[in-house]
């Protein structure tokens, strides 16, 4: 039985019409389609062409479902010897996303490396601002301590430390500032203060806090989850309460109280003056967790060591290296060696600050590969969404 | 040649296939198509569902897709649609035509006016067609890749409604990505 054959009416000047017409728009859920294929870049230039197009890619339920379109981690980074002060936000290729020209403020700021939306640029002489790298805006902090500090601060030739985190609970930034370097001639206390960047103007002073009671290794700063960790000085504190080993002091930026009762994994209080050498260690963030990076020599290895429950202080060893292969060495041997971010397919990312370089190991392997792009002086993974205006 | 059990009252092919039909917009046209081409459409699967068995023999009339569009979206659908057979219906079947046999069909497709292009991309849309959504929302997209915003209207028919201000707004707000 063969198909009847399609009967089509003849075309009508009414058909006509309604055709040309239709050419002009493009149902909603087609356009979200097609302008869904396009990086942020594209779309921002896209927001020019006309209205409907600017304010469905401003919408919340395109931006989020663009970001999950679109997951390729982002990078903010501030290039050596760039006489424009820019920060840059760079993908994974080294590909340049988006400049924002003079954000870094001056030549000695460097980012603090953190895992969010906002950037936060401080030298180590009481100068800290925070960035959006989306809208491009910037909030000073003012330099003037907390009313409790007041007397007890080297104003002159200040030396201090900046956190930035995230409270998720409330949604706050807060920043947690250090000042006075420990053994300072006049007593070296280190003073700690917060304060809230969204908090609005009643907010809008740094506020005293508490001290841990011991010496904090500063540098060792980083940011998880809204609480800042830190390893205890080594030169101030091992001294003088005996071996320490991975000893972690935190500040919860929530409850803007200190916590002294985390232990590293390795075991502390143990051992010979020679161990406690032969281990160096960095604390770092990955996937939501705080990490121990420890790093041994004779034999080299490169351990790297997840908090996997803050609350019961239960580590677990995921990732063991023991270099063999030249090129990775000099990687995993230089000092400044840091876990930056571990992908979704498992690959991390690390930077070595002495090179100014970011590097991807392939999982399983010690092989690193450079990423391609200028030296870096200071880098930090950026979360936001360059669509979204506010 | 054995006609297959055909319970539902459609016709059905030589090879005893069953059929579906379909009607355009206007009622001004009916197309035979395989049950496998047609089901390449989730909205033709669903009233399929909703009407039940008996119903299918006036055949499915769908409102927003007139007799020109209908057609040529059936020439994609009987292109794209499995090689069905009974004996493999627990398996996933493969398209009865090659990869790089349909990559070609797919690339000339695709070679027509915007108006037809436009009526297109709204009938895969109604109808849930995926390979067909995909395929032509690719296009429109390949269309207005590295034009300017000036040449993105001419392309695609559109007035921007932009006062000056406006526009001067737009850009500036974006003008990173200039």
């Amino acid at each position: 039985m063969a198909s009847p054959r399609p009967y089509s009416p003849p075309i009508t000047r009414g058909r006509r019409a309604r055709e040309a017409a239709s050419s002009d728009r493009l149902p909603t859920d087609v356009l979200f389609n097609v302008l869904l294929r396009f990086p942020a870049r594209d779309l921002c230039r896209l927001r020019a062409v006309c209205r409907s197009w600017r304010s469905l890619t401003s919408d919340p339920v395109f931006i989020t479902a663009h970001a999950a379109r679109h997951p390729a981690p982002l990078f903010l980074a501030q290039f050596r010897d760039d006489k424009t002060n820019s920060i840059y936000i760079v993908d994974l290729s080294g590909n340049v996303v988006k400049r924002i020209a003079g954000a870094a403020g001056g030549p000695y700021h460097r980012l603090q490396c953190t895992r969010l939306d906002l950037a936060c640029l401080t030298t180590d002489w009481n100068r800290c601002h925070v960035l959006n790298p989306a809208t491009g805006a910037v909030q000073a902090l003012p330099e003037s301590p907390a009313v409790e500090h007041v007397n007890r601060v080297n104003l002159r030739e200040p030396y201090t430390f900046f956190a930035l985190g995230r409270v998720s609970s409330t949604g706050d930034y807060k920043v947690l500032r250090m000042f006075n370097r420990p053994g300072f001639a006049k007593g070296g206390q280190q003073l700690f203060e917060v304060f809230t960047i969204n908090g609005g103007a009643a907010h809008a002073r740094w506020r005293g806090q508490q001290s841990p009671g011991l010496f904090v290794d500063e540098c060792s700063g980083v940011v998880v989850d809204g609480v800042v960790y830190f390893l205890t000085n080594r030169t101030y504190d091992g001294a003088r309460n005996g071996i320490r080993l991975g000893y972690i002091v935190s500040f919860d930026l929530e409850r803007e109280e200190w916590r002294r009762d985390l232990r590293g994994p390795i075991s502390s209080g143990v051992g010979s003056a020679s161990s406690y050498m032969s281990h160096h260690l960095t604390l770092a963030e990955l996937k939501g967790s705080l990490v121990l990076a420890d790093r041994r020599h004779q034999p080299f290895t490169l351990d790297l060591w997840f908090l996997v429950d803050s609350g019961s202080g239960h580590w677990v060893k995921e990732y063991h290296i023991l270099t063999r292969p030249a090129i990775s060495r000099p990687v995993l041997v230089d000092e400044s060696f840091k876990p930056l971010l571990l992908l979704d397919d498992g690959r991390l990312v690390v930077y070595v600050a002495t090179g100014g370089q970011l590097f991807i190991q392939d999982p399983g392997t010690d092989n690193f590969a450079r990423v391609c792009m200028g030296r870096l002086d200071s880098v930090s993974v950026y979360t936001g969404n360059l669509l979204s205006r506010g | 040649m054995a006609a297959a059990a055909d319970s539902s009252g459609d016709g059905g092919t030589s090879s005893g296939e069953k059929t579906i039909v379909l009607v355009s917009s206007d009622n001004s046209a009916r197309f035979e198509v395989r049950e496998a081409a047609a089901l390449l459409s989730q909205t033709v699967r669903r009233m399929i569902d909703e009407a039940g068995a008996d119903a299918s023999g006036d055949g499915i009339t769908l409102p927003d897709v007139d007799a020109k569009t209908l057609a040529k979206v059936l020439e994609y659908c009987n292109k794209h649609a499995p090689a069905s057979s009974s004996s493999s219906a627990a398996e996933a079947a493969p398209p009865a035509e090659g990869e790089e046999d349909l990559e070609r069909f797919d690339r000339e497709f695709v070679r027509v006016d915007m108006g037809t292009l436009y009526s297109l991309v709204t009938a895969a849309s109604y109808l849930k067609i995926e390979g067909l959504l995909n395929l032509t929302c690719q296009t429109i997209a390949d269309m207005i890749k590295g034009k300017t915003p000036e040449q993105i209207r001419k392309t695609l028919g559109i007035t921007s409604e932009f006062t000056p201000e406006e526009e001067d707004e737009v850009r500036r707000e974006n003008a990173w990505a200039f």
